[in-house]
C-alpha cells in the first residue's frame, strides 16, 4: 500500500561537473514514516534531500512521491516543504508574514492568510511574537518559525536539512523531542538530514546510513547500533570495537580467527572457511575487564595497557592500548567496575564472549571515521 | 601612573576622531560657511561686494526662471534616476544571480570600473561623435534605411544630456546594488521557491525588497550626481536646457558670486531634503 508520503528513490545518481555527489540510490521511505539520512559531511544526504525536494535534479534515476514520478515537477508542487539548516527566513518579513509567505504566492487575501498562518503559530506556540521580526528571536524561536512556516502548506513530507545542529545542547535535546510529537500527531513523512548519530537513534523509524555517495546500511535504530552491516556503520555510530582477521580454523559452534597482530579471537559460525578474511567486531559495553566480576575468561581476551579513565555516571569508560594494533575500548557498568578499579599504566586483560561478537562486511566506502561513544 | 593612564583614555576617542574633524571642518563645513556668508554680498553689475543683504534670496524667489529650472532639473534627474535604478538593478542581478563563477564576478565589474579611468567630461563629449548628425548612429540608421534624414534630437537635446548621464551614473547604482544582492542568502530564494513563489514573485517578494538599502544608496548618489553637474548641459544640449547647476555657473561666469551662493544653498537644500526623505523611506544603516 502505498500512502500519500510514500518516497520511492530508483537508482539515483548525482554528478557535479566531474565529481560523484550520489551514486546510484535506491531507498523507499513508507507513508508517515521518520526517516533520518544519517552520515558525515559530504556523503551525499543533503544532495538526496535536495533532489527530493527538487532543489537539484538528479542526474539519473527516478523518485516518486506518493506513487507518483516527480521528476521535471517544480520544487513547489511536489507535496513537499523543506525546513532549512539556516532557517532561510525572510529578514524583512514579520513572523506572521513570514508563514504565510505560500499562501500570499498562491493569491490568498492578506486576511485570510494571517488567520491561517496565525493559527499555525499557535501550534509552535509562537503566537504572542506574531508581529516581531525574525532578527529580533532567538534561534530556537527562528527554528519554530520555520517549521510553522513549512508545515503551512500542508506537505506530505516535510524535509529537514539538519534541522538542531545550530541550537545549543539544551535547546537541542527540547525540540528534538517536540518536532518527534509533531511527526506522531501529523502522522505525515519526515525525512531528516543529520550527521549526529544519537539523534537519528532518538527520532527514526527508519535510520539510513551514508558514506561517499552511496548507501551502507538500511534499518530501524536499533538494528543499525546492534547489527551494523558493515565495518564503516559500526564505527561511524560508535560504541563497538571493530577487527578483523584470517579463518584459522571452524568448529561445530565456533571459529577461530587470527588478527592482523597475532592474536586469536572466537567467533560465531556463519558458513566461513579456514583462510577467509573476515570483519567482525564487539559492543563496548559487552567487553568486560577480567577478574572484575569472577569470570575469567568469556571466550575471548586481549591484553593491553589502560590507557584513559573516563567516569561517566552510570558507566566507566576504560580505554586500552595494545602494542601494534588498534587501541580498545571497554565501557562497564560503574558497580562493576569499582568492585575492582584499574589504574592508567595498569597491565589489564579484556574479555568478552563469543556470542556477543557480530560479524561484518567490510566497508564499501573509503572513509574511517572513528564514532563517538554514548 | 594609573591616574595619568585614565586620563590619557578620556583623550584617546577625541583624538581619534581629529584627523576626520578637521578634514571635514576644512573641506566640507568652511566652503558652505564662506557660500553662506557670500550669500548675503552684493553685486553692483560688475563684482560682488561684502554687505549684508537679502536681495538675492528675493531676487531667487520671484523670478520664474528659477521655478523653470528646478522643474527641468528635477524632471531629468527623475528620468536618469529610474534609468540607471532598472539598468543598475538588471546588471548587478546578472552579476551576482547569472554568473556563477567568483572569477568572472569579479572579471566584470572591474571591466565596469574601466571607464572611470578618463575623465567624466571626456566621456560626455565622446558622445558627440555618435548622436552627431554626421554621427556613427545616424550614418548607421541611414545607411540600413531606418532612417532617410539624420535624426537631429540625438545631438544638442535633452535626449543627449540624459543618454550621458545614463552612461556615467549607471555604475554609482550598479555597486551598492551588487553589494545588497551578494549578501541575500541563496537559502533565502530557495525557500521562496519552496513556499510556491514564481521567478517574478520571488524577485518582487524577496529580491526587490531586500535590496532597498542598496536602490537607495546608488539612488542618493545619482540624484545628487545629476542635480549638481552642469558639464553635460553645458557641452551636450545646445542651450536647449536649462538646469539650476548650469544657471549657477553662467552666473559664477557674470562674476555674480553672490547670487550663484544663494542659488547653490538653495539647491543644497533641495538635494538635502531628498536624501532625508530616501533615508526616511529605507533603513540605508542596514547596507553600512
Amino acid at each position: 500500500m502505498s500512502g500519500p508520503g510514500e518516497v520511492i528513490i530508483t537508482n539515483v545518481t548525482k554528478t557535479f561537473s566531474d565529481t560523484v555527489a550520489v551514486e546510484n540510490i535506491n531507498l523507499t521511505i513508507p507513508d508517515g514514516s521518520y526517516c533520518c539520512l544519517l552520515g558525515p559531511s559530504g556523503c551525499g544526504k543533503t544532495t538526496l534531500l535536495r533532489m527530493i525536494a527538487g532543489h537539484e535534479t538528479a542526474t539519473e534515476g527516478d523518485i516518486s512521491i506518493g506513487g507518483q514520478s516527480v521528476i521535471g515537477l517544480p520544487t513547489g508542487q511536489r507535496g513537499t516543504s523543506m525546513m532549512f539548516q539556516s532557517y532561510a527566513l525572510f529578514p524583512h518579513l514579520s513572523v506572521l508574514d513570514n508563514v504565510a509567505f505560500s499562501l500570499k504566492m498562491k493569491g490568498v487575501g492578506k486576511n485570510d492568510r494571517r488567520g491561517q498562518a496565525y493559527e499555525v503559530l499557535k501550534k509552535v506556540q509562537l503566537d504572542p511574537l506574531a508581529d516581531r521580526m525574525p532578527a529580533q528571536l532567538s534561534g530556537g524561536q527562528q527554528q519554530r518559525v520555520a517549521l510553522a512556516r513549512s508545515l503551512i502548506t500542508n506537505p506530505k513530507v516535510l524535509l529537514l536539512d539538519e534541522p538542531l545542529s545550530a541550537l545549543d545542547e539544551y535547546l537541542r535535546l527540547q525540540m528534538r523531542a517536540e518536532v518527534k510529537k509533531l511527526q506522531i500527531d501529523l502522522g505525515i513523512t519526515f525525512i531528516h538530514v543529520t550527521h549526529t548519530q544519537p539523534e537519528a537513534l532518538a527520532l527514526a523509524d527508519l535510520v539510513v546510513v551514508m558514506d561517499t555517495g552511496h548507501i551502507e546500511q538500511i534499518g530501524s535504530g536499533r538494528t543499525i547500533y546492534d547489527e551494523p552491516a558493515t565495518t564503516y556503520v559500526a564505527e561511524f555510530m560508535g560504541g563497538w570495537n571493530v577487527f578483523g582477521g584470517q579463518v584459522a580454523g571452524v568448529e561445530a559452534d565456533m571459529q577461530t580467527v587470527r588478527g592482523a597482530a597475532g592474536e586469536e579471537f572466537h567467533v560465531p559460525v556463519d558458513g566461513h572457511t579456514k583462510g577467509q578474511d573476515l570483519n567482525f567486531g564487539v559492543r563496548r559495553d559487552k567487553v568486560h575487564l577480567a577478574g572484575t566480576d569472577g569470570q575469567e575468561d568469556r571466550g575471548n581476551s586481549l591484553n593491553g595497557k589502560v590507557h584513559a579513565i573516563e567516569y561517566q555516571g552510570s558507566w566507566v569508560k576504560v580505554t586500552i592500548e595494545r602494542p601494534d594494533a588498534p587501541e580498545l575500548v571497554a565501557v562497564i557498568e560503574d558497580r562493576e567496575y569499582f568492585a575492582r578499579p584499574a589504574n592508567v599504566g595498569d597491565e589489564v586483560t579484556a574479555t568478552w564472549s563469543a556470542e556477543d561478537v557480530h560479524l561484518m562486511e567490510k566497508a564499501i566506502g573509503e572513509q574511517n571515521l572513528i564514532g563517538e561513544s554514548f | 601612573m594609573a591616574p595619568m593612564i585614565e586620563r590619557m583614555q578620556r583623550y584617546t576617542t577625541a583624538l581619534q576622531l581629529t584627523p576626520l574633524g578637521i578634514t571635514l571642518l576644512l573641506f566640507l563645513i568652511g566652503p558652505i560657511v564662506v557660500i553662506l556668508i557670500t550669500s548675503f554680498w552684493k553685486f553692483n553689475g560688475f563684482m560682488t561686494t561684502p554687505d549684508f543683504v537679502v536681495k538675492n534670496y528675493v531676487k531667487m524667489f520671484s523670478s520664474g526662471l528659477t521655478l523653470d529650472n528646478y522643474l527641468e532639473t528635477i524632471r531629468i534627474a527623475a528620468i536618469v534616476w529610474v534609468t540607471t535604478a532598472v539598468l543598475g538593478f538588471i546588471i548587478a542581478y546578472y552579476l551576482v544571480f547569472d554568473l556563477l563563477t567568483l572569477k568572472s564576478k569579479m572579471l566584470l565589474f572591474l571591466l565596469c570600473v574601466v571607464p572611470f579611468w578618463t575623465s567624466g567630461v571626456i566621456r560626455m563629449i565622446a558622445w558627440i561623435p555618435f548622436l552627431g548628425k554626421e554621427g556613427v548612429i545616424n550614418r548607421a540608421f541611414m545607411g540600413i534605411g531606418i532612417t532617410d534624414e539624420p535624426l537631429e534630437f540625438l545631438l544638442f537635446s535633452e535626449f543627449a544630456v540624459i543618454m550621458s548621464y545614463v552612461h556615467v551614473f549607471t555604475l554609482f547604482m550598479v555597486a551598492p546594488l551588487f553589494n545588497t544582492m551578494a549578501k541575500i542568502d541563496p537559502a533565502l530564494i530557495e525557500a521562496a521557491r519552496d513556499n510556491g513563489a514564481k521567478g517574478w514573485q520571488i524577485l518582487l517578494h524577496v529580491i526587490i525588497p531586500l535590496c532597498k538599502p542598496g536602490i537607495a544608496i546608488g539612488s542618493i548618489f545619482v540624484i545628487s550626481l545629476t542635480l549638481s553637474d552642469f558639464t553635460a548641459v553645458r557641452l551636450l544640449s545646445g542651450a536647449n536646457v536649462g538646469t539650476v547647476a548650469l544657471s549657477i555657473s553662467n552666473t559664477i561666469g557674470s562674476l555674480n558670486f553672490a547670487y550663484a551662493s544663494a542659488n547653490s544653498l538653495f539647491l543644497l537644500i533641495v538635494l538635502l531634503l531628498i536624501v532625508g526623505g530616501i533615508m526616511r523611506i529605507v533603513d540605508v544603516r542596514k547596507q553600512l
